[in-house]
């Protein structure tokens, strides 16, 4: 009951996060300059045809009415037309990139899972020893490395001097999609990895120190199982919620990884619209990225419960 | 031993830090060379006129280094400074104000905490990029602002308010565990006001925690500046910063890849530099944190 009591309220809270990222991406797009209806129209537009753009983009109304009709047209996909170009409808264009960035950014929160994870329990294994040293210096260099320093890098090393990648993403690829994604996934996957490194450590280092692992010790678990299903399991839960806060790393990272890599992802994008100042392009693609944020953090926390009987228990 | 160790790297750090501030202060005037003039022939390192070499269009990588700096440590410390000044006053009225004050106000800044990293600021920076890069950096603005390269003004604005929420929380927890202490309760016993209280008592017992928090902020300002500037919506050319720089050299790093090497580890450097001075502050400032 309880549990289900803190759900909900975590819901609420997840639901006012949306309500106020609309909000300020609403409101975002009356700072910009210049009148839509006018830019659409052109500037030899009469009078007539520029009113009736004004009216089919709802701009006569009150803002409070056109916040409820972009918050309405945004849940059912409709973001409106690009400015620019063929005008293509803004929902085409989230259709055809938000794939490329969530397929670098869960790859590289995965790579950043799997590696952090191991390297952090090894490390807190072998506390203050020699690998252990090594493992939080390399994840202190990781952390402060910037993506888009560690990206040139890698192309000069692997793409330009060993020739074995290619530099950036082609329109026609000459290579299966994997290898254009190699390099994107590594520069992404850094930071999150470093991160996840040295919070896996810091609370294993807490775990193995508790009386139920001298306990498992003293009646003889294998060390294996011992660092594993008693130390790890309970050690996991704060690195769970990292990897919430750290998906926002990877959904800004992209803007980077993508404009370095010339991805055709919704990061990319939204620098191009920056460019040219497509504004419902930068509206939709903020709302977007930071939906998912607000979503996968909200996942998470439902899913942390579930895996702790101690969370179920405590929320009040 | 260990407490040693972790001392030294605090005092490398500041002073990594201050020969950067002097370097940012005199390197545009002392060496030679142009940072903003394209179209001399590119020099190698050890030219009589560009020490460390110059880029492909001639312009000399030591006073954009040090124009960098000044770009970046600028934008830091305006940020820092306005992100304070914002987060310290919501914080405060966050634990003192009135409810119908103080409730809103921290559910705005609970709010902000949706946009992750710098979302925000791109939003913001897209959105009105228009009005200022029309402008021009020489013809609009009049005054101080005219003087400012262009785009800085608003990559400040964009960073601080995606800074300041931070501060403000880490304000209001830090006044909500002291406020109940003896020292609080005597003065308020004696007649002391709110704004007495907080100048006197409690705003000196936060400065060490602030401090190095601002620190460490003030690297993640710097990098986002970078990051701004390498997407190119942040400082506009002839202006150099670091992150355009390490964008610039991107094009050509086949034939000169040196280019990339000089922005990408004074970034690299200055970061890690606040780092180990924020992480040391920290240690100072409440020994009982790891």
């Amino acid at each position: 009951m309880r549990l289900a009591k803190a759900l909900s309220l975590r819901l609420l809270f997840g639901l006012l996060s949306l309500i106020f990222i609309s909000i300020i991406t609403f409101f975002a797009s009356s700072l910009a300059p210049g009148d839509p209806a006018r830019l659409i129209a052109g500037e030899k537009a009469n009078e007539e045809t520029y009113q009736r753009i004004r009216q089919n983009l709802g701009l006569d109304k009150p803002w409070p009415e056109r916040y409820v009709l972009y918050v309405g047209k945004a849940v059912q996909g409709d973001f409106g037309k690009s400015y620019y170009g063929t005008r293509e409808e803004v929902k085409t264009i989230l259709a055809d990139r938000l794939p490329v960035t969530y397929k670098i950014a869960t790859s590289a929160m995965l790579l950043a899972i799997i590696i952090g994870v191991s390297l952090g329990t090894v490390a807190a294994i072998k506390e203050t020893r020699v690998v252990d040293r090594g493992i939080l210096t390399l994840s202190t260099l990781g952390v402060t490395i910037p993506n888009f320093v560690l990206a040139p890098i890698l192309v000069y090393f692997f793409a330009l001097k060993m020739d074995l990648l290619p530099v950036t993403w082609e329109a026609k690829l000459r290579a299966p999609e994997l290898f254009y994604l190699i390099l994107p996934v590594l520069t992404l996957s850094l930071r999150p990895t470093a991160l996840l490194t040295r919070l896996t450590r810091a609370s294993m280092v807490e775990t193995l120190k508790q009386e139920f692992i001298r306990t498992a010790v003293a009646k003889g678990v294998p060390p294996g199982r011992m660092y594993l299903r008693h130390g790890l399991r309970n050690a996991i839960l704060p690195v769970i919620t990292a990897v919430g806060t750290s998906y926002g790393f990877l959904l800004t990272g992209s803007f980077v990884v993508e404009t370095a890599f010339l991805l055709p992802g919704i990061g990319s994008k939204t620098i191009d619209a920056i460019r040219t100042n497509d504004i419902p392009v930068i509206q939709a693609c903020v709302l977007v990225t930071g939906t998912t944020f607000v979503l996968i953090n909200l996942l998470v926390d439902m899913i942390l419960p579930i895996l702790d009987p101690r969370i179920r228990e405590s929320q009040v | 031993m260990k407490k040693k160790r972790k001392d030294i790297f605090l005092w490398i750090g500041i002073g990594y830090l201050v020969a950067l501030v002097v370097f940012a202060i005199v390197g545009p005037s002392i060496f030679k060379g142009t940072f903003d003039v394209v179209g001399a022939p590119h020099q190698g390192a050890g030219a009589p006129d560009a020490l460390i070499g110059t880029d492909n269009i001639g312009r000399s990588f030591l006073p954009r280094l040090a124009y960098g700096a000044r770009i970046s440590l600028g934008v830091g410390l305006a940020v820092q400074f306005l992100s304070l000044l914002v987060g310290i006053t919501v914080g405060v009225l966050g634990e003192f104000a009135p409810k119908w004050i103080s409730v809103p106000l921290m559910r705005l800044t609970d709010g902000m905490f949706a946009f992750p990293d710098i979302l925000l600021a791109i939003l913001l920076i897209g959105v009105t990029r228009q009005s200022w890069v029309a402008d021009g950096g020489s013809s609009g603005g009049g005054g101080l602002l005219a003087v400012l390269p262009d785009g800085l003004l608003p990559v400040i604005v964009a960073l601080s308010i995606t800074a300041w929420p931070t501060i403000a929380r880490l304000t209001k927890t830090q006044i909500a565990s002291l406020k109940d202490r003896e020292f609080v309760v005597a003065a308020r016993a004696s007649g002391a006001s709110v704004p007495y209280i907080v100048i006197k008592h409690l705003l000196p017992q936060m400065t060490g925690v602030l401090l190095a928090v601002s620190m460490i902020d003030l690297a993640g300002t710097i990098l986002a500046e970078s990051t701004l500037s390498f997407l190119g919506i942040g400082v506009q050319p002839p202006s150099p910063s670091w992150g355009s720089m390490i964008n610039d050299a991107r094009s050509n790093m086949n034939s000169y890849p040196i280019e990339l090497l000089w922005p990408c580890l004074i970034l690299s450097l200055t970061i890690f530099a606040l780092n180990f001075v924020g992480d040391g502050l920290r240690n100072l400032a409440d020994p009982k944190s790891k």
